[in-house]
């Protein structure tokens, strides 16, 4: 097993535990905006398990993109450290939905969506079947040739969603995937993403700012505090799978848990407009 | 307006202005001295086609621009790149580039002479310095603006420098670089002209000149219709090759 380390390495006194995939200790992120620092996340700490589904909200700019962004290796925290461990390093070890969907405007759709696979050097054949494969899945089939400009908001971000699934990364960080989608294909990509998840035992990190896909995804719903971002509570969801949107609103732990972390998700959101002292 | 229809404008109109440019001619409202009528710039034309005198000039002049564009282009768009992506490389060059650059660019045209002496070389040189300052300027323009998102996913899909270069840097610019090809060429022909002016036994620009100074004014016409004709046709070569290079960015 391989393990991947933040800057500031691993602490000796950290007892080995096989089954964390990623393990966040005392992440502190500050940005120099002109003379002053603004604290993004400071002193979070999270243990995430293998094949863990992990979703994440918070009041806008609480700092969970940035959260996302150093687990995925792109920025670099202030202090603490993230561990990640690599299981199969024939696959990727973590691949990025952005929020910006970032689809490439000079590539077509299949090419953005084998993008991954290209880039590590898969043989064309495999790359096909599995573009084949995710242009059915997301309802694209019929504008694998067309360019980005030529589709609309929802599809770009389907397409987004396809590359990063068609790498097949251990670990999937996604930013808000399905904020631009229509209420039907986002029922359909929340099945499509768990059957994914489950299959192919991926561990997951999820951020929306809906508690209804929290409550169908999640193993654990973490609420992060307005800025600087702190964990505030951590959800075990009890939600019995297979779960279908349809049916878990009628469970009564649904309308309980969301109630619950409504509460606390409401203060952070007031707090983080100013309506509240913080 | 119709993309068709928009072209049918886009000949018409300059074929109207030499129809009344003639019919002016042959009411007597302008010197036929200083303007003779089209007619007659074509007669001189098809004389100089015949005689084989136009196609050595224009063949002199397509060769030096042909080779000052590839020169120009090639070394605009590599050093424009590496510009782009290298803030260190960007320090260093950017302040030559933008003290040199407001110097016209036919000012240089004695300069090169000196350097390069009166044969091809100067000449072609001229042409590809002056293509060279709006290829380098759009390049890096054009790598800088290219979305920091994507260069993220190439980081985040842990692609090579090669590989990025290649699959984001240079078709993220594409666009721009086009452009400032598209300026360079145009450019290409205003320079080159002025330096056949000078120094030179060839070429539509000599052509232009030595009408000019024999007072063959038909032939000084022809030399300014031909560069006419061939600045157009350029422009159409420019936007077909717009239109298959960059099929994400197609306005029609
Ligand atoms: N590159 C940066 N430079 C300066 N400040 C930044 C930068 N990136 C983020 N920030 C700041 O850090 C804070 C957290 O930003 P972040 O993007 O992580 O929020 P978020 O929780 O993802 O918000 P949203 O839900 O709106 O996407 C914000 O105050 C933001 O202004
Ligand atoms: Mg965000």
């Amino acid at each position: 097993m391989v393990m991947t380390e933040g800057r500031a390495g691993i602490e000796a006194d950290q007892k080995y535990e096989p089954d964390i995939k990623i393990r966040i200790t005392g992440l502190t992120k500050s940005f120099r905006v002109g003379a002053q620092d603004v604290v993004a996340l400071q002193d979070l700490s999270l243990n995430i398990k293998a094949g863990e589904f992990i979703v994440i909200v918070g009041p806008s700019g609480c700092g969970k993109t940035t959260l996302l962004r150093i687990v995925a290796g792109l920025d670099r925290q202030s202090h603490g450290h993230v561990v990640r461990q690599h299981a199969d390093p024939k696959k990727p070890l973590s691949t990025m939905i952005f929020q910006e969907h970032a689809v490439f405007p000079w590539f077509s759709v299949e090419k953005n969506i084998e993008y991954g696979l290209r880039m590590r050097g898969v043989p064309k054949r495999e790359r096909r079947a599995t573009v084949e494969q995710f242009l059915g899945k997301m309802g694209l089939r019929d504008y694998a040739k067309a360019y980005p400009h030529q589709l609309s908001g929802g599809m770009k971000q389907r397409v987004s969603i396809a590359r990063a699934f068609a790498n097949d990364p251990e670990i999937l960080c996604m930013d808000e995937p399905f904020a631009a989608l229509d209420e039907q294909n986002k029922a359909i990509m929340l099945e499509e993403l768990t059957r994914i998840w489950s299959e192919t035992l991926k561990t997951a990190l999820f951020i929306t700012h809906s508690l209804d896909e929290a409550l169908i995804l999640a193993d654990r719903i973490v609420v992060m505090t307005s800025r600087p971002g702190r964990i505030a509570a951590i959800f075990d969801n009890p939600l019995p799978r297979p779960r279908k949107s349809y049916e878990i609103r009628r469970d009564p732990a649904y309308g309980k848990l969301s109630a619950e972390i409504w509460d606390i998700l409401r203060v952070e959101v007031l707090k983080s407009r100013g309506e509240l002292p913080a | 307006m119709t993309s068709r229809s928009t072209r049918f404008l886009n000949i018409v109109s300059p074929l109207g202005l030499l129809v009344i440019w003639q019919l002016a001619v042959q009411a007597g409202l302008v010197d036929r001295r200083m303007f003779p009528p089209p007619s007659e710039i074509l007669t001189t034309l098809f004389h100089m086609a015949e005689t084989g005198e136009l196609w050595i000039n224009l063949g002199a002049s397509l060769w030096r621009v042909g080779a000052g564009l590839a020169i120009g282009s090639t070394a605009g768009v590599t050093i424009g790149i590496i510009m782009g992506l290298s803030p260190l490389v960007r320090a260093l060059v950017q302040p030559i580039i933008s003290a040199t650059y407001p110097v016209p660019r036919t000012a240089i045209v004695p300069l090169f002479l000196i350097i390069f002496g009166i044969g091809e070389l100067s000449k072609v040189m001229v042409v590809a310095t002056s293509v060279f300052y709006v290829v380098i300027i759009n390049t890096v323009t054009g790598v800088l603006s290219i979305d920091k998102v994507y260069l993220d996913v190439g980081r985040d899909m842990k692609v090579s420098r090669l590989q990025a270069f290649r699959t984001i840097a240079l078709p993220g610019a594409l666009p721009t670089i086009i452009s400032g090809l598209k300026l360079g060429a145009g450019i290409a022909f205003l320079v080159l002209v002025v330096a056949e002016y000078t120094g030179s036994q060839t070429g539509i620009g000599y052509m232009i000149w030595e009408g000019w100074q024999i007072l063959d004014l038909d032939q000084m016409y022809v030399g300014l219709l031909v560069i006419a004709v061939i600045g157009w046709l350029v422009n159409l070569i420019m936007d077909e090759v717009e239109y298959f290079a960059v099929p994400w960015h197609r306005h029609r």
